[in-house]
């Protein structure tokens, strides 16, 4: 009886307790180290790289709220990361729900960090269909999207004189919850030898990985850990040329609160997503020890 | 970000209606109700709108009304008339039309995809199985290296073993799991010994992949509840 | 007419966007960007097919009273609703559209995703068994993939994230990539077919 009832848990308090398990950390604030891997640290380094080049980054942000809490810490801490080395950015969107996206991940890291638009970034909003767009960036930037999500044309922007196709790209990201980084490999990538670098969720980070070993992708950041292991390297850069104290310092104190929690975001979701993993397993093995011990129960019967 | 961070709950009329569509879509965990089905076919009508205002806003307007009615562009008439030809569906008794649009796209969408596929998906793949290549752009070493069993010789370790037999297994794995879709022949001897190298190469490429998408739902998960604990009822 | 013309068409555009891949002079780009422009303009007409099935469906529903009509008058009244405050007021940042983009139609998306972490960890309750040894193997690389992706994982034990990127990088990268060659050929055979006339599916009806 004990052991049916063992392989026989309602679902609602299966669901209660996967509920729980998410609540708990959250609300106790539970902080977790996070280790740094190897895919990581080369985008971070990649973008290192290109201080003092004059080369932009390309934020392709291809992603919708469905997969926002993936993606979004992602792309803030890569826009953080070129806006603090004072890195051109330049952010476009392949798909229509990429447009919110966009506007608030740039207009948040472009206020904590004091960048102009037009200036220090640009988004160039939304465009279609994506081939296009890769291939039309390798030839003019301008030709491709005439004029600015807040249609601003394009060829009034100073910014856009000087960085004007991949030549002038040191490193384009796409951040996406779909298939996209793909296409940038088999475009920017492979025509035009662009350095190419993904943000993806974790379902898809497993079909990426034979692109990291051929060198294909430059980096990758897999799910939230990915998104968490960049909110990190910039954190311990930050700490190294004592920047963020400073820029706390010169804010309001709701000002301040409010960035310093948003990048953490990342982080913040890995310490109930390290509780949810365990109760997972544990459920797991629960139902496969009770399925044991009920095969060796059939088997003795 | 919110108004009143004083609040013990928020005071916005947005936070309150997304919180309350995010509890509509969560009540389907106990059991399907009204609420849910209100949410589900709200859903369903607003991502249509979206798209319809989105593809107006940015793709109609500045291509052909702009372009073509405005500036009289008559390159855009063509893509016009074909894209008009789709209304056929209409008409029962002459949707044949519609092919026409259609055979454009699947055309296109096949020749351009066809060089690119066999660039990316093949010949890259492939080279990638032998040969490793240096992201600084040096000459490329083959996968299989004397050089990595040699230094495993001389410094015998877990570390080094893996290297030197990393290009051996992973051509051995893509070979096998190649094999182990293999299905013009039978299944037998060296094919079926093959094939189950494969099967354990995708048995834990599988694994692997299942653990990624637990991690993906459960990041949606948690977005959600930090929203509905830290915006909505400001307890974080 | 109705067979011929549409694979000629299909064949003719075929062939030529392969042979523009080859060709490298500057009017083989612009050849290229002035056919994708065409399929934008006529990918924005097959929304419209898509739109009329949808309020024809729940059209038919309202009209015969099936149980659970009032759900497609939700239906329609919203779509209608959102389209016509994205038309009228705009798309921009801060728009009424915007507004409920980011607070209703973002939360409600993310939330039916958010349902699938419950189904998957009951899911994974009852279903994922060791009855054999290539799902013993799934088991145990799944879990070990959960732990490494997690600091607790290395808390557990000091190599779980190593060996989770081992497990990435060898035997998942060789499987992706054996499955990936394979997706790769058919597709390469399909669009081959396509192109050839052989494959005709997508021409729907008798062909």
């Amino acid at each position: 009886m004990k052991l049916k009832a063992l392989l026989n848990i309602d679902r609602r308090i299966i669901y209660l307790i996967m509920l729980l398990s998410v609540i708990i950390p959250l609300v106790a604030k539970l902080d977790l180290p996070t280790k740094v891997t190897s895919e990581v640290e080369s985008i971070f380094n990649a973008i290192e790289a290109l201080q003092g080049t004059g080369k932009a980054v390309l934020i392709s942000i291809d992603y919708d709220p469905s997969t926002a809490p993936e993606l979004h810490p992602m792309s803030k801490a890569v826009m953080r990361h070129a806006m603090l080395r004072r890195i051109p950015v330049l952010g476009i969107t392949l798909l229509p729900q990429g447009i919110g996206m966009g506007v608030d991940a740039l207009g948040t890291t472009a206020r904590e960090y004091g960048a102009k638009s037009l200036e220090d970034y640009v988004f160039l909003g939304f465009q279609t269909p994506p081939l296009s767009v890769m291939l039309g960036l390798g030839e003019d930037i301008r030709r491709v999207f005439p004029e600015t999500y807040d249609k601003v044309p394009t060829d009034t922007i100073p910014l856009l004189e000087r960085i004007k196709n991949y030549d002038d790209i040191g490193l384009t990201i796409s951040i996406s919850g779909t298939s996209i980084p793909m296409s940038w490999v088999a475009t920017a990538g492979t025509r035009f030898n662009q350095p190419v670098a993904a943000g993806v969720t974790a379902v898809s980070a497993a079909d990426l990985y034979p692109f990291l070993q051929t060198n294909q992708l430059v980096g990758m950041m897999g799910g939230v850990k990915g998104g968490a292991e960049y909110e990190e390297l910039l954190d311990r850069l930050e700490a190294r040329l004592g920047t963020a104290e400073q820029r706390f310092a010169a804010m309001t104190a709701e000002d301040a609160a409010m960035y310093k929690t948003d990048r953490y975001m990342a982080r913040q979701i890995m310490n109930p997503q390290s509780i949810a993993h365990l109760t997972i397993i544990a459920f797991v093995l629960l139902g496969n020890v009770g399925y044991l011990l009920t095969e060796r129960g059939r088997k003795r019967g | 970000m919110t108004a009143s961070a004083t609040a013990w709950i928020s005071t916005d009329l947005w936070v309150w209606v997304a919180a309350i569509m995010t509890l509509a879509i969560f009540s389907f965990l106990y059991r399907d109700n009204p609420l849910y089905k209100f949410a589900e076919h709200l859903f369903v009508g607003v991502s249509v709108g979206y798209a319809i205002a989105v593809s107006w806003d940015r793709v109609f307007l500045p291509k052909i009304w702009t372009g073509l009615v405005l500036h009289r562009q008559w390159s855009m008439l063509p893509p016009v008339i074909l894209g008009l030809l789709y209304i056929s569906f209409f008409f029962p008794r002459y949707t044949w039309i519609a092919r026409y649009p259609i055979s454009f796209m699947m055309g296109f969408s096949a020749g351009v995809a066809l060089p690119l596929t066999v660039v990316t998906d093949i010949f890259i793949q492939t080279r990638g199985t032998f040969y490793e290549s240096n992201a600084a752009g040096d000459p490329l070493a083959p996968i299989i290296s004397v050089a990595k069993f040699q230094e495993f010789a001389a410094h015998p370790g877990v570390l080094s073993a893996l290297n030197a037999l990393y290009g051996p297994l992973l051509l051995l794995g893509v070979v096998c799991v190649m094999l182990f879709f293999y299905f013009s022949h039978e299944q037998k001897g060296p094919l079926k010994v093959a094939g189950m190298v494969g099967m354990v190469y995708l048995m834990i490429g599988f694994g692997a992949s299942f653990g990624y998408t637990v991690m993906a739902r459960l990041s949606l998960l948690i977005g959600r509840i930090q929203f509905l604990l830290g915006e909505w009822l400001r307890v974080l | 007419m109705k067979t011929t013309i549409p694979l000629a068409i299909t064949a003719i555009m075929g062939v030529i966007m392969f042979v523009q891949y080859f060709v490298p002079h500057q009017s083989s780009e612009n050849f290229y960007f002035f056919m994708l422009d065409w399929t934008r303009v006529i990918g924005i007409f097959a929304l419209l097919i898509g739109l009329s099935s949808l309020i024809r469906l729940h059209g038919q529903k309202i009209k015969r009273q099936v149980p659970g009509w009032g759900y497609s008058i939700v239906v329609i009244v919203s779509l209608i609703s959102m389209a016509c405050v994205g038309l009228f007021d705009g798309v921009q940042e801060g728009s009424l559209f915007m507004k409920l983009y980011l607070y209703l139609m973002a939360p409600l998306q993310s939330t039916m995703f958010a349902l699938l972490a419950f189904y998957i960890t009951s899911a994974a309750y009852r279903a994922f068994r060791a009855r054999s040894w290539q799902a013993t193997l799934l088991l145990i690389s799944g879990v070990i993939v959960m732990l490494g992706r997690i600091p607790l994982g290395d808390m557990i034990w000091s190599n779980m994230s190593e060996t989770t990127r081992w497990i990435m990088i060898l035997p998942t990268t060789a499987a992706m990539r054996g499955i990936r060659l394979g997706v790769g050929l058919g597709m390469i055979a399909t669009s081959l077919k396509i192109v050839l006339g052989i494959e005709r599916s997508y021409l729907g009806g008798r062909v």
